[in-house]
């Protein structure tokens, strides 16, 4: 093994997981704090992207500048979608939550489909294939600023969630809702923070996203179930754990797919996931999850 | 036989940054009805948990008439005769409440005798519920299902029978009816162990008493004994 | 009409018998008197209706979701036709030997993830499913890889070949019959109650002795073993399999979501659903094929509609409408 494939092969691997660890970060606020499965949280993306490409497409407006656009919007349908059907589901099951957020997840392909066709639309940015050069080792711009953005957000989070009100109040709702809110946080506005706060994280990447990877209906899809692996790999509800994983998974991706065929490599991902659930359920940094006996 | 049928050796359980229970050690004896009371987070509940399997210890052990049951899980533990309620009664919310206890007697190891049905029937009319049976769950109030949760432990024919805080917002005359039923279930042959917050109850039908505060014992005796302990006051009050 | 509702009394004995065995008779002889355009859209529906059920078995009363049981079709598919053009073995045969590797592989997904949390499971059979559908790609050697096993149109009944629907119709009409009454007896029997408490809550049933665990793997086992053949039917039907169609995710998703509307954990929830969504589906596909997507957008509906609502399914809508005829 040349040390220099090798290299090039992790470089290449951490950029793929900022994009994991975009999705998982969501996810595990969502997780976290509400304790809720968001099978849907891929739309946002999608529609993001598509707000993005819209936007680019009648306005020339370049993808990054439109982000505020897709913050918003995000925004939009996060409360909307938040108001009629997701604050009806946070104290329900398992089962509910997954069924409920999974239909979800099926009207948004549905309705992206009827307004725009199943068509993979692309954008073309005049830096999507340019590099950097990093000792030799390269780099592309759209993922470099995957990675700004991965890590932007953590530190983001990290001090917000430590050293803001607001995020000292949403520590203390996913440790223990109930004490939470006899010490007097609004839990019903912590739980609509939470959940604008996830949704509009992944959103607000679709900016860069779409100049990655191809807009269409069912993109949300391909990426959400990594999300998922890497949450549980980084444990379900942990933000930095979802990061760790992330990049393990972008590394290991990367890596085989370099040594063995590319589309085993996906399957490869995929037995990373099921390898973690029977050696350690809880992630590498999750609260050991309480097996039943 | 020994005298004893369940004993726990300094049991250790721990959930994350909070230990539960630091060391508990007791014995319940054969056909005694036995008290464990302590305020709120004492981790009365949780040692019912280690003892009926939901939870394994972080340490000690669980014997079980001579038996090391430490590891077992729950429903072999249930079939060996040691059964339990829960502080919020746990029905199955889509059966029956006829069903709720047929699909308890069909695990009994001594297998039903007669039709399961009619045992069924006959269980839930020694707890009071004979007038509902095939009612669904959610016609019943926190008082009924309570009996039923009690009728539904029955049927696996305990040897010992732990029951969670099951007096806890009942009336007099209510609370009256179930001491009755736990009188009768311990004139059967049935250890049981009563976990309560308050001692009223427990005095009325416990020979003895242990007391738990933050997952230790901290008093054991007759239930004068404890009522006058100043350790267990200062624990209630303190 | 509602006096006629009202004299239609389904809830004696004697009556629903008749009326079942009605039923049975008519489809049974439905070939004699329909064109096979219809054959082919109740096959498809039979076909939907066998897979509900299995999947109504595991996920339906125990509340574990398999989002991924397209993969018993697979291997059904797939064992079958390469047993048979590979080593000529007759796909009937192939049907039976097919329903070991599914039941392994039912057992090693259960012994993973029934101990943890519903969601686990979930997401296993998805990861399984699409770690299936990538080695059915990878070996193509194999398997065909994305070009998939074709088979020519012949008559060959003892290879299970047909050159006409009908025969295909009467063998899934069948292999439908026996899975509603294994279904039946699961739902009436001590395995469903069973299933139901461990669903219901799982702490309680294991404290009444129930081992969850073997009961969750009977229940899984039985799922698979319905489902399978499903496979082997398909490739002999269809006469061509690739992995995409086979190992696919929105079958399996649509499988749930038909189970969840119609009702999980019932008797007739599968069959309630099927029976409706998919005329609503073909309805959509011969009128509004324009509107591509709206099939999605309606099950979505419904499916997030039932959920918060009506969370039973439909059929506690009309068990519901049934009570209250009772009443008047």
């Amino acid at each position: 093994m040349e040390s220099n494939i090798l290299i090039q092969a992790i470089i290449n691997g951490i950029a793929v997981g900022g994009i994991y660890a975009i999705m998982a970060v969501g996810l595990n606020i969502i997780f976290g704090v509400m304790k809720t499965i968001n099978f849907a949280h891929g739309e946002y993306l999608m529609i993001a992207m598509y707000a993005i490409y819209w936007t680019h497409y009648f306005l020339k407006i370049d993808p990054l500048l439109a982000t505020p656009i897709s913050l918003a919007i995000s925004l939009l349908l996060g409360y909307v979608s938040y108001y009629l059907v997701i604050n009806k589901i946070i104290y329900k099951e398992d089962y509910t939550q997954i069924a409920v957020t999974m239909g979800l997840s099926i009207f948004l392909i549905g309705i992206a489909q009827l307004l725009w066709s199943p068509t993979y639309r692309g954008i073309t940015t005049p830096y999507a294939t340019r590099n950097i050069n990093i000792g030799g080792y390269y780099l592309s711009i759209p993922s470099l600023m995957v990675l700004i953005y991965a890590l932007g957000v953590s530190l983001f989070l990290y001090y917000f969630l430590k050293y803001t009100r607001v995020g000292v109040a949403m520590r203390a709702a996913s440790q223990d809702a109930v004490g939470a809110g006899l010490c007097g946080i609004d839990i019903n506005k912590i739980y609509l923070l939470a959940w604008l706060f996830g949704v509009s994280i992944v959103g607000t990447s679709a900016g860069i996203i779409a100049g990655i990877y191809y807009t269409h209906p069912y993109v949300g899809q391909a990426l959400v179930l990594y999300a998922f692996v890497v949450a549980v790999i980084g444990g379900l509800g942990n933000y930095i754990g979802g990061l760790i994983g992330a990049f393990i998974l972008g590394i290991s991706l990367s890596i085989t797919t370099n040594y063995v065929s590319s589309d085993l490599s996906l399957a490869f991902a995929y037995l990373i996931f099921i390898l973690v659930l029977l050696i350690r359920p809880s992630g590498i940094m999750g609260v050991k999850i309480v097996k039943r006996a | 036989m020994a005298e004893e049928i369940l004993i726990t050796n300094n049991v250790v359980k721990r959930f994350g940054g909070l230990t539960a229970l630091r060391g508990v050690s007791i014995s319940v004896k054969r056909k005694e009805i036995l008290g464990i009371m302590g305020p709120n987070g004492s981790g009365k509940t949780t040692l019912i948990n280690v003892i009926s399997g939901i939870y394994m210890p972080d340490s000690g052990k669980i014997v079980f008439e001579g038996v090391d049951i430490t590891y077992e899980p729950p429903h072999k533990r249930a079939k060996m005769g040691i059964l339990r309620t829960f502080q919020i009664p746990r029905p199955f919310r889509r059966l029956s409440v006829i069903d709720n206890v047929v699909i308890s007697l069909k695990n009994n190891p001594k297998g039903v005798s007669k039709n399961i049905y009619d045992a069924a029937k006959e269980l839930l009319e020694f707890v009071g519920l004979d007038r509902y049976i095939n009612l669904p769950v959610s016609h019943l109030n926190t008082f009924m299902l309570r009996k039923l949760d009690l009728a539904r432990a029955l049927a696996l024919s305990p040897k010992l029978l732990m029951i969670d805080e099951i007096v806890a917002g009942l009336v007099e005359a209510e609370s009256l009816e179930i001491s009755k039923i736990i009188e009768e279930i311990n004139r059967l042959g049935v250890a049981l162990l009563l976990v309560e917050h308050t001692i009223p109850f427990l005095a009325r039908v416990c020979k003895r008493i242990i007391v738990l505060n933050e997952g230790k014992v901290i008093a054991e005796g007759s239930p004068e004994e404890v009522m006058s302990n100043p350790v267990v006051i200062t624990s209630y009050i303190g | 009409m509602l006096k006629l509702l009202r004299g239609l009394n389904i809830s004696t004995k004697y009556n629903r018998g008749y009326l079942i065995a009605l039923a049975i008779l008519f489809f049974a002889i439905l070939p004699l008197f329909s064109d096979p355009g219809t054959l082919r859209l109740l096959i498809l529906t039979y076909m939907t209706l066998i897979l509900c059920i299995s999947w109504n078995i595991i996920s339906g009363y125990t509340v574990f979701l398999s989002l991924g049981h397209s993969m018993f079709l697979g291997i059904g598919a797939y064992t079958s036709a390469i047993l048979y053009e590979k080593y000529g073995i007759s796909p009937w045969i192939g049907m039976i030997i097919s329903l070991a590797p599914s039941t392994l592989l039912a057992i090693i997904i259960g012994l993973l993830t029934f101990r943890l949390h519903g969601a686990f499971f979930a997401l296993t059979t998805i990861a399984i499913l699409q770690i299936l559908r990538l080695l059915a790609l990878h070996f193509a050697d194999i398997t065909g890889g994305s070009l998939g096993i074709i088979y020519t149109p012949k008559n060959d009944p003892y290879n299970f070949f047909f050159l006409e629907v009908t025969p295909y119709y009467y063998v899934i009409y069948i292999m439908l019959l026996i899975t509603i009454y294994i279904s039946y007896r699961i739902d009436r029997g001590f395995l469903g109650k069973r299933l139901k408490a461990i669903g219901d809550d799982e702490i309680a049933s294991v404290s009444i002795g129930i081992d969850a665990m073997k009961s969750k793997l009977l229940a899984f086992i039985i799922s698979a073993l319905i489902a399978t053949p499903v496979g082997t039917f398909y490739a002999q039907y269809i006469g061509y399999i690739i992995p995409d169609s086979v190992f696919d995710l929105g079958l399996s998703i649509k499988v749930a979501v038909i189970g969840m509307i119609g009702g999980a954990g019932t008797f007739l929830g599968p069959i309630i659903g099927t029976f409706i969504l998919i005329p609503i589906e073909q309805l959509l596909t011969i009128y509004l094929s324009s509107y591509y997507g709206l099939n999605l957008v309606i099950y979505g509906l419904l499916l997030m509609i039932t959920m918060i609502f009506l969370p039973k399914g439909v059929i506690s809508f009309i068990e519901g409408f049934l009570r209250w005829q009772k009443k008047y």
